[in-house]
C-alpha cells in the first residue's frame, strides 16, 4: 500500500475497554491517548478524532431535537462516555496533549464531526453548526502547534444546502481542507448510496470540498463486498472528476481526448481512457462484441459514422 | 380536442384530475398549467386510459426509460422484459426506439405491455424502411417520414421525438462553430446526412404545419428532438446548440398555437457549471416548455458508469428546472443495455429526480425523507422497505441477514444508549 493510511483510534480504545472491563464506556482517558500514541508510532498518516464533540454541543443537541441524533459511531460513543462520566470530552479537554503526539509523528489531524447530520431533515441544524464553530477554533490551535489539519463533513445534505455547508466550513475553519462523507442527497436510496453520494460528492467538490470519502451501494444495509468497494471508489472518482471540470481547465483534456476517440470510433483508445478500463472493456465485449467499428446501440445508424460521411470530414478530425 | 385545447376552453380532463390527485395540487391549477403549456400530459386519444404522467413546472420530476430492437440485436421478448423491468423500477414513461426486425410489431407490444405513456422516434422507422427498400437512408422521401409519423400516431404512441428544429441555418452554425463530436443524435445525424446529400431542407422543419396537423388529430405530444445536442463536455453551450434552441423556441410557439402539446429535448454532455445556464436558456427561449434531458452526463470519461455520470447531471438539471429525465444506462457508449442495465439506469435516474425534487421543494418530497430518517432512528425496517426507492434491496438484505437487533456487546452500559437517552431529555447517569 503506497497511499496515506488513516484510522480512528477511538474505535480501538473502545473495543479494548469492552474486552477488558465489559463495557466500552469504561474506557479511561489514558487508554485513549495510549492508543493514539501507539497508532501514530506505527506510522498512521492521518487520524480522525472527534475533538469538537464537547459538552456544549451535547447540551445544544439536547435542546434542539434532532430526527437522527447521532449517526457517527465515534461521536455516539463519546457522547455516551461524557454523559456516563459527567466529564468533558478528553479529546477536547486535552487537545494540547493530542497535538503534541500529532506533531511528534507529523500525523495529519482529521477533525471529525460527531454531530454530522444523518438525514436531510437535520442538515445545517444547531448541533452541526455549533460543532463547526468549535472545529474552527481547533483548526487555529492545531496550526499554531505546527500540526497539519483538515475537517470532516457530512453526511446527508440536500442539494440546495451543499454550497452553504461548504462555504460555512471554509469560512469558520479558515480555509482548512474539507473531507466530506458523500454527502448523500436523499435518504431514500438504500442499495444505491454510491449513486446518491456521487451526486452529493460532485456538487460538494464543485463548491470547494477537497477530499471525498466514498460511500458504497450497501451503506445503511451491511458491510460492502469487493465488488461494492470497487464501484464505490469509481463512483467517488467520477464525482471528483466532474467537479474538477468546474475547477480546473487542465481537467478538460481527459474528456477532450475521450471525445476525439469517440469521434474517430477508436475503440482501443476509448477503452484505455475510460475511468475503469477493465469494466468498460468487459461491457463492450458483452454488449457489442459483434458490431465491428460501431456499437450495438445504434449499429448501422451510428451518428458518428453517418455525419462523418456527409459533413465532408474524415472521422479523425481531432 | 387535445388536452391543450380542452384546458384552454376551461375543461378539466380526467388526466388533469388524476395529476392533481397524484401531485397534491388543485385540478384548476393543473388545467391552467396545461393551458399555458408549462405542463404536458402525453396521452394519445386512441390509447385508452393509462397512468397519467404529467411533465412540467411544479410537478414531481419524471423519469423516462428507452428500449428497442436494433439491427444487431432483434429480440422482442427481451425488449418486453426490459419494459416490464423499467416500469416496475419506477419509470414514468418509456420510449420504444426500435430499428430492427418487425418495428410495427414491437411498438404494438410496447403499447400493450405498459400502462405508462409510450414515446417513439418515427424517423428511425422511415430511415430503416428506406435502407431496406433502396439501400440507403438518403433515399428516404418526405412522404416516408410523414407516413411513419401518421402510422405510429394511429397505433397510439403518446409522445414523439421529432427533429423539427434542425435546418440549414443550424448546420451552417455547426460548421462555423467547429465541434469536437459534430452530431451525436441518431435522428439528427440521419437528417443531416439526408439534407446534405439531397441538398434539401429538413422536411420536418419545412413542413412543420403538416407534422402538427397529424399530432393534433391524435393528441400526440410533440417532443422536439435535440438534433444538435452536444456530445461531449467540450461542445456544451456552443453556437450550434444555442442556434438549435432558438429554432426550437419558435416551433414551441407554433405548436401551442396549433393546439399541440409540446416539450423540448435537451442534452447530453454538460459540465456541472453549465447545467443551470443550459436550463435557464431553454426555459427562456422555449417559453417555459417542459424540458426533457438525456442525463445530463457530467463527464465524458466514464463509459461503463454513465448511469452515475448522468445521476450527477440529472440531479443538477432537475434542481435547475428540468422536468423529465431520460435515463442513461451503464452500457451507454458501449452497446445495447441488458435487463440489468435497464434496472440500474432507472433507479439511478430516480435517485437524481428525487434529489432534484427536494431541491425544488416539490410537494411531499421532504416528508418522505423525514419519514425514512425516523424509520432509521427507530430501526423500523418495514417502514424503510416501504419508503426506499427500490424496496427489493432492503428485502434482499433482510432475507439474508435478518433485522439484526441492536448490538448487545456492552449490555446495560452501552455508551450509545446512554447518550441517546440523555439527548432525548433523560437525566444524566
Amino acid at each position: 500500500m503506497t497511499r496515506p493510511v488513516g484510522t480512528l483510534p477511538l474505535y480501538q480504545a473502545l473495543t479494548e475497554a469492552r474486552r477488558r472491563s465489559g463495557a466500552a464506556v469504561r474506557m479511561t482517558v489514558d487508554d485513549l491517548f495510549a492508543v493514539i500514541e501507539k497508532q501514530a508510532a506505527d506510522g498512521v498518516d492521518f487520524l480522525a478524532l472527534h475533538c469538537a464533540t464537547n459538552r456544549q454541543t451535547v447540551e445544544s443537541a439536547r435542546r434542539s431535537g434532532r430526527t437522527d441524533h447521532l449517526v457517527s459511531y465515534g461521536g455516539s460513543h463519546l457522547v455516551g462516555w461524557m454523559v456516563y462520566h459527567e466529564r468533558e470530552n478528553p479529546l477536547y479537554e486535552y487537545f494540547d496533549r493530542l497535538l503534541a503526539i500529532c506533531r511528534q509523528y507529523d500525523v495529519t489531524l482529521s477533525l471529525a464531526d460527531g454531530w454530522r447530520p444523518g438525514c436531510m431533515a437535520d442538515s445545517l441544524d444547531v448541533p452541526q453548526i455549533q460543532e463547526m464553530v468549535i472545529l474552527g477554533e481547533l483548526v487555529q490551535q492545531a496550526r499554531a502547534a505546527g500540526v497539519q489539519v483538515m475537517v470532516k463533513g457530512p453526511g446527508h445534505v440536500p442539494l440546495t444546502q451543499i454550497r452553504s455547508t461548504v462555504t460555512l466550513q471554509k469560512r469558520l475553519c479558515t480555509g482548512a481542507p474539507y473531507f466530506v462523507f458523500g454527502p448523500l442527497v436523499t435518504d431514500l436510496a438504500p442499495g444505491y448510496d454510491h449513486v446518491n453520494a456521487a451526486i452529493g460528492g460532485a456538487v460538494s467538490a464543485w463548491a470547494g470540498a477537497d477530499f471525498l470519502c466514498y460511500v458504497t451501494a450497501v451503506e445503511h444495509l451491511r458491510l460492502p463486498d469487493r465488488q461494492e468497494v470497487r464501484e464505490g471508489v469509481v463512483a467517488a472518482r467520477i464525482a471528483a472528476h466532474a467537479a474538477d471540470l468546474t475547477r480546473n481547465p487542465a481537467a478538460w483534456q481527459w474528456d477532450y481526448d475521450m471525445s476525439c476517440a469517440r469521434k474517430a470510433l477508436d475503440w482501443q483508445k476509448q477503452l484505455a481512457l475510460a475511468i475503469d478500463p477493465e469494466r468498460a472493456t468487459s461491457l463492450r465485449q458483452a454488449r457489442s462484441a459483434d458490431s465491428g467499428d460501431t456499437c450495438a446501440m445504434c449499429g448501422k445508424f451510428c451518428a458518428m459514422k453517418v455525419v462523418a460521411q456527409y459533413l465532408g470530414k474524415e472521422a479523425a478530425v481531432c | 380536442m387535445t388536452q391543450l385545447l380542452k384546458a384552454r376552453a376551461g375543461h378539466i380532463t380526467v388526466d388533469m384530475e388524476k395529476t392533481a390527485l397524484a401531485e397534491g395540487l388543485s385540478p384548476e391549477s393543473v388545467r391552467a398549467a396545461v393551458a399555458a403549456g408549462t405542463v404536458v400530459i402525453p396521452r394519445n386519444k386512441v390509447r385508452g386510459e393509462i397512468d397519467s404522467c404529467a411533465i412540467g413546472k411544479d410537478l414531481r420530476t419524471k423519469v423516462n426509460a428507452l428500449i428497442g430492437t436494433s439491427g444487431d440485436r432483434d429480440d422482442q421478448d427481451m425488449e418486453v422484459r426490459k419494459l416490464r423491468i423499467a416500469v416496475a423500477a419506477g419509470a414514468d414513461g418509456i420510449m420504444d426506439l426500435s430499428t430492427g426486425g418487425d418495428i410495427d410489431g414491437m411498438r404494438r407490444r410496447s403499447l400493450s405491455t405498459v400502462s405508462v405513456p409510450v414515446g417513439s422516434v418515427p424517423v428511425y422507422q422511415a430511415a430503416t424502411r428506406a435502407m431496406e427498400r433502396d439501400g440507403g437512408i438518403v433515399a428516404m422521401t418526405p412522404e416516408d417520414m410523414f407516413a411513419a409519423i401518421e402510422a405510429q400516431a394511429a397505433d397510439g404512441v403518446d409522445f414523439m421525438a421529432i427533429h423539427c428544429a434542425l435546418n440549414f441555418g443550424v448546420l451552417d452554425r455547426l460548421r462555423k462553430t467547429g465541434r469536437v463530436t459534430d452530431i451525436v443524435s441518431r435522428g439528427g445525424a440521419l437528417l443531416t446526412g439526408w439534407m446534405l446529400h439531397n441538398q434539401r431542407e429538413n422536411p420536418l422543419f419545412e413542413q412543420f404545419d403538416r407534422v402538427l396537423a397529424i399530432l393534433k388529430d391524435y393528441d400526440v405530444t410533440l417532443s422536439l428532438g435535440d438534433a444538435i445536442r452536444p456530445g461531449c463536455i467540450a461542445d456544451s453551450l456552443d453556437g450550434a446548440q444555442v442556434q438549435g434552441l432558438l429554432v426550437a423556441g419558435d416551433l414551441v410557439r407554433r405548436a401551442r398555437a396549433a393546439g399541440v402539446q409540446v416539450m423540448v429535448e435537451g442534452p447530453g454532455h454538460v459540465p456541472m457549471h453549465h447545467v443551470e445556464a443550459t436550463i435557464q436558456l431553454q426555459k427562456s427561449l422555449c417559453h417555459d416548455a417542459p424540458y426533457f434531458v438525456l442525463g445530463t452526463l457530467a463527464t465524458d470519461v466514464a463509459p461503463g458508469y454513465d448511469h452515475l455520470t448522468s445521476a450527477v447531471g440529472g440531479a443538477l438539471a432537475g434542481a435547475a428546472g428540468a422536468d423529465f429525465i431520460c435515463y442513461v444506462t451503464p452500457a451507454e457508449h458501449l452497446g445495447l443495455p441488458t435487463e440489468e442495465d435497464v434496472h440500474a439506469g432507472v433507479i439511478a435516474a430516480r435517485v437524481a429526480a428525487h434529489a432534484a425534487d427536494l431541491a425544488k421543494g416539490v410537494r411531499g418530497s421532504w416528508e418522505k425523507d423525514r419519514r425514512m430518517a425516523q424509520a432509521r432512528a427507530d430501526h423500523d425496517w418495514a417502514a424503510q422497505v416501504e419508503l426506499a426507492l427500490d424496496p427489493e434491496k432492503i428485502r434482499d438484505h433482510l432475507r439474508c441477514q435478518g433485522e439484526g437487533g441492536a448490538c448487545r456487546l456492552c449490555g446495560a452500559d452501552c455508551a450509545v444508549n446512554i447518550g441517546l437517552a440523555y439527548l432525548a431529555g433523560g437525566p444524566s447517569v
